[in-house]
């Protein structure tokens, strides 16, 4: 099903949670709402649902005006972020729930049998169908609160947060049992997370969102490489600052219109020397040098005032080079890394 | 602002509807049936019955003895929850079981057992008869009724406070060099006292309005041991409908003077424990 | 208040059970644990045991054939079919009703919702005498409607509809202050997701409310059934006590006394204090059952977090 939100806005009292957001989402896609908890991405989410109503805008689902649809007609599957499962209920009754409650259409009862069992091990949890909520872990929650949004062939998949209270481990590993269901399914499905690495790995493409806006809409790669915003820039995967001096600082690559400014580099574009004789290069002394696994992330303060900067330098690299806390190095953004702003540009700060 | 926020379940029409309508007709009707009476007397009319000597003498006793049994019941019931939470011994769960025992038993059956216990030749009035010691048809025996229906206030609102009370708390005290005492005097009381409070407010609220169990046990003598209600019955039975109004709006206004308090008082409570 | 408090001692007691070890280190010295358990068990023991003791010596005092006749007597049938009546009619009402404030209040946000439940509470703060005068008020020959009501041959005070009324308003509030913080607790969540799975109101609310509160609602429902048929002062004031008519059980108990047969009075007070105890029994079992409910969820988070 084809997903289109024209101008939508919404406030809780004077609080403004979406600010005419507008947004398309083709059917058959896997879309990623991305932003910092505030950003109006759940409350879009429950819109689209038809568990809240929008202000003003309007949603149109295959076309279609959803105004007078209630959410039951909407036949959206809502997965909720604390899975909402009904508690008194097996495993088997949760998700044959919407077969039997459905009015008008209801089905034979070896059919529903039949096709909760298919959930059942799309989920991989055949013989756990008897078990109650309360005796199932996080990931098995999960699976079951999603084969009951699925088990009545909904048109689309909205997904709260669905793996926002998972540990780390569980998470992984079913982001990507997600992503394979999707392509086996090729249900047109919205998610919401605050997980950039999640949104990057899982999703088509990308809504990210900020204050109740949306801030870019793109493709994982687009949104990452491309960042339409400072914000954007900082919020998918960290930034260092440069700050760029006039003309006569012998400053970076930069547009002629721009006098100054600030660019924006990923931490692993960040290039140190031991020697200042590299064009834009910034002097800096390290701050401290913390080793996480594959990578080391070295904190540098600019002599010449400044925001602190932010490198990674593989290992191989860092052995190389070898520096110590205290020491003087040289930055600068690899060779057509760095994206630049103008002052007046909001810094972005996430 | 809207009336309320949205919301996609549905019912909320019919549920405030059937609710508004039920608390209307049974509880804001009566009420106002009450107050429109008494205010068809005239002010000089009203106060002549609630002043009475009569009147007076049953206020003093109904709200002398309630305070009195209620600090009972705010003590014993502080021991009861106490020993009822901390420790284990056999019967616990009967004892905690029996505690709203005093609730679910009719209180015309209190009212007789407690007569039958404590006139003279009940078994322990028996015992203290020879002693000149007399409970039944005094007002020590309308204490004694009134302690008996207040009994699982303190204890009941006592129990989750104590139960959910840091045990960290007590150890740093200990560590701190405190005794058991001192222990519970500065760092485990002050935690209790929202609830004790409205322990003892619920306690004194019920035993004010109590009839039931105290018109047995207290042998009704006017002047002596006739309680409030007791006097409203008595107006009532003599067909004297303007003299119990009065009285009922005197109780009326003292019952919901307690009730805010009580919700204060457990206010007070929440926004401490939060 | 007290049954809210209540009905959260199941959990209190498995707290109590989880500290064992913490509150091993700083407790009190044995005797004096002993003094305090004696203590308190023997006010308790005093106030609550030995009435009870009391009311079933006194009803078998003159042997098992007298206390039969006493219970069997036409005018204590009469009585106990009343009691029943008002019972049946006055519990499903107030459950009803329960029901309803519990959905408006606990499942939506509004203004004035504290209010409200403030509001439920009042019958609780009213002397049950002044609740009875209340309904003659309204309902006596004196009384508003009572003219009305008298030129349509109708009777509402001095007879079964006035006893009914009284009981719905002195045990209004069970059922409702039960449900209410319960079903505010469990949000809104489950019913969002039935709607969302397609299934119409009245189905979400028999399918995945009801069953979710079904522990609370029965516990409400018997604490307001005990104080229905246990009811006194209210029903005292509008009853007219006419023998075999108007006569609840405890109401029976009262004439008894004060004619002296304090045997027939002792063992018609004894079915109600069996009534009572069966209460307490019910409750101790409804408590127990949600306590461990709350424990298996309980166990099953900790399993999942270790």
């Amino acid at each position: 099903m084809k997903i289109e939100v024209r101008g939508i806005t919404k406030r809780f009292g004077r609080f403004v949670a979406l600010d005419n957001v507008t947004l398309e989402v083709a059917s058959g896609e896997l879309v990623a709402l991305l932003g910092p908890s505030g950003c109006g991405k759940t409350t879009l989410l429950r819109i689209l649902s038809g568990l809240e109503f929008a202000d003003a805008g309007s949603i149109l689902l295959d076309g279609v005006d959803a105004a007078g649809e209630t959410v039951g007609g909407r036949r959206v599957g809502f997965v909720f972020q604390h899975y909402a499962l009904f508690r008194h209920m097996t495993v088997f009754e949760n998700i044959a729930f919407g077969l039997r409650a459905r009015r008008g259409h209801r089905l034979a009862r070896m059919e529903i049998a039949g096709r909760v069992n298919r959930l059942l091990g799309l989920i991989k949890m055949e013989n756990l169908a008897d078990r109650y909520p309360a005796q199932l872990s996080g990931g098995q929650r999960q699976r079951v609160a999603l084969a009951r949004a699925l088990a009545v062939e909904p048109r689309a998949l909205l997904l709260d947060e669905p793996f926002g209270a998972l540990d780390a481990n569980v998470r992984k590993e079913l982001r990507r049992w997600l992503r394979r269901l999707h392509d086996e399914l090729h249900v047109t499905s919205v998610f919401v997370t605050h997980d950039v690495e999640e949104a990057l790995e899982v999703a088509d493409r990308i809504v990210v969102m900020r204050g109740g806006r949306v801030e870019q809409v793109g493709r994982p790669d687009e949104v990452y490489e491309q960042p339409a915003s400072p914000f954007v820039f900082r919020f998918l995967g960290g930034a260092a600052v440069f700050p760029m001096r006039g003309p006569a600082g012998e400053a970076m690559e930069q547009p002629p219109s721009q006098k100054a400014g600030w660019a924006l580099v990923r931490p692993h574009d960040v290039e140190l020397f031991r020697t200042g004789d590299v064009a834009g290069a910034v002097e800096a002394l390290v701050e401290c040098v913390q080793p996480i696994g594959a990578i080391v992330r070295i904190v540098l303060r600019p002599t010449a005032s400044g925001e602190a900067i932010e490198a990674e330098l593989s290992r191989p690299r860092f052995r190389e080079l070898g520096p110590r806390q205290g020491e003087r190095l040289f930055a600068r953004p690899a060779d057509g890394r760095a994206m630049t702003w103008p002052v007046g540009a909001r810094s972005g700060a996430v | 602002m809207r009336f309320r926020e949205h919301s996609v379940l549905p019912g909320f029409g019919l549920a405030m509807g059937v609710t508004l309508a039920y608390l209307g007709l049974l509880v804001a009707l009566p009420l106002s049936a009450t107050l429109l009476r008494a205010s068809t007397m005239s002010w000089a009319e009203f106060w002549r019955t609630v002043s009475s000597p009569r009147a007076v003498a049953s206020y003093r006793l109904s709200f002398g003895l309630s305070l009195a049994a209620a600090l009972i019941n705010a003590i014993f019931g502080l021991l009861v929850a106490w020993v009822l939470v901390r420790y284990r011994f056999p019967g616990r769960r009967l004892a905690d079981a029996l505690v709203d025992l005093p609730f679910a038993l009719p209180t015309s059956v209190a009212g007789i057992a407690l007569t039958g216990l404590y006139s003279p030749t009940g078994w322990i009035g028996r015992l203290l008869e020879p002693a000149g010691v007399r409970i039944a048809f005094t007002p020590l025996g309308v204490l004694v009724a009134l302690v008996f229906i207040g009994i699982p206030f303190t204890v009941r609102m006592l129990q989750p406070v104590l139960a959910d009370l840091d045990p960290e708390i007590e150890e740093a005290a200990a560590a701190l060099g405190a005794g058991r005492w001192m222990t519970f005097w500065g760092a485990i009381l002050p935690g209790l006292w929202p609830a004790l409070l409205t322990g003892f407010a619920l306690a004194f609220a019920r035993a004010v309005g109590e009839y039931g169990s105290v018109v047995f046990i207290s042998g009704n003598m006017p002047m002596k041991t006739e309680i409030t209600p007791l006097l409203i019955v008595t107006k009532l039975e003599q067909y004297d409908y303007a003299g119990a109004t009065a009285l009922a709006v005197a109780m009326l206004a003292i019952s919901f003077v307690l009730l805010f308090l009580i919700n204060l008082l457990q206010w007070w409570g929440r926004r401490r424990h939060a | 208040m007290l049954e809210k408090t209540a009905s959260t001692k199941g959990t209190t007691d498995r707290r109590a059970a989880n500290r064992g070890i913490a509150a091993a280190a700083v407790t009190e010295p044995r005797w004096v644990q002993a003094v305090l358990i004696s203590t308190a068990m023997s006010f308790l023991g005093l106030f609550l045991v030995l009435p009870l003791v009391v009311v079933f010596s006194g009803a078998l005092r003159e042997g098992v054939r007298s206390y039969m006749q006493a219970i069997t007597d036409p005018v204590a049938r009469a009585a106990i079919r009343l009691t029943l009546t008002v019972a049946a009619v006055a519990v499903p009402l107030n459950v009803a009703f329960g029901l309803a404030a519990a959905w408006a209040i606990g499942k939506f946000r509004f203004h004035g919702r504290e209010v409200l439940t403030t509001l439920i509470e009042v019958p609780f703060s009213v002397s049950p005498v002044v609740a009875g005068l209340m309904y003659v008020l309204v309902f006596g020959r004196q009384g508003w409607l009572g003219g009305w009501l008298e030129a349509h041959g109708l009777r509402i005070i001095f007879a079964t509809p006035g006893i009914i009324l009284a009981t719905i308003f002195v045990t209004l509030p069970f059922v409702a202050r039960e449900l209410i913080p319960l079903m505010r607790e469990q949000g809104t969540e489950e019913e969002e997701a039935a709607i969302t799975l397609g299934a119409d109101g009245w189905t979400t609310f028999r399918r995945v409310t009801l069953p979710n509160i079904r522990w609370g609602l029965l516990y409400g429902a018997v604490l307001c059934a005990a104080r229905a048929m246990g009811e006194f002062g209210a029903v005292s004031v509008v009853s007219g006590h006419i023998r075999g008519v108007t006569n609840t059980m405890t109401l029976h108990v009262e004439i008894l006394y004060n004619e002296y047969q304090g045997t027939a009075a002792f063992a018609v007070a004894s079915l109600l204090s069996l009534l009572a105890l069966l209460t307490l029994a019910a409750k101790s079992v409804i408590e127990w059952r949600t306590a461990r409910a709350d424990d298996r969820s309980a166990e099953a988070q900790g399993k999942e977090e270790a």
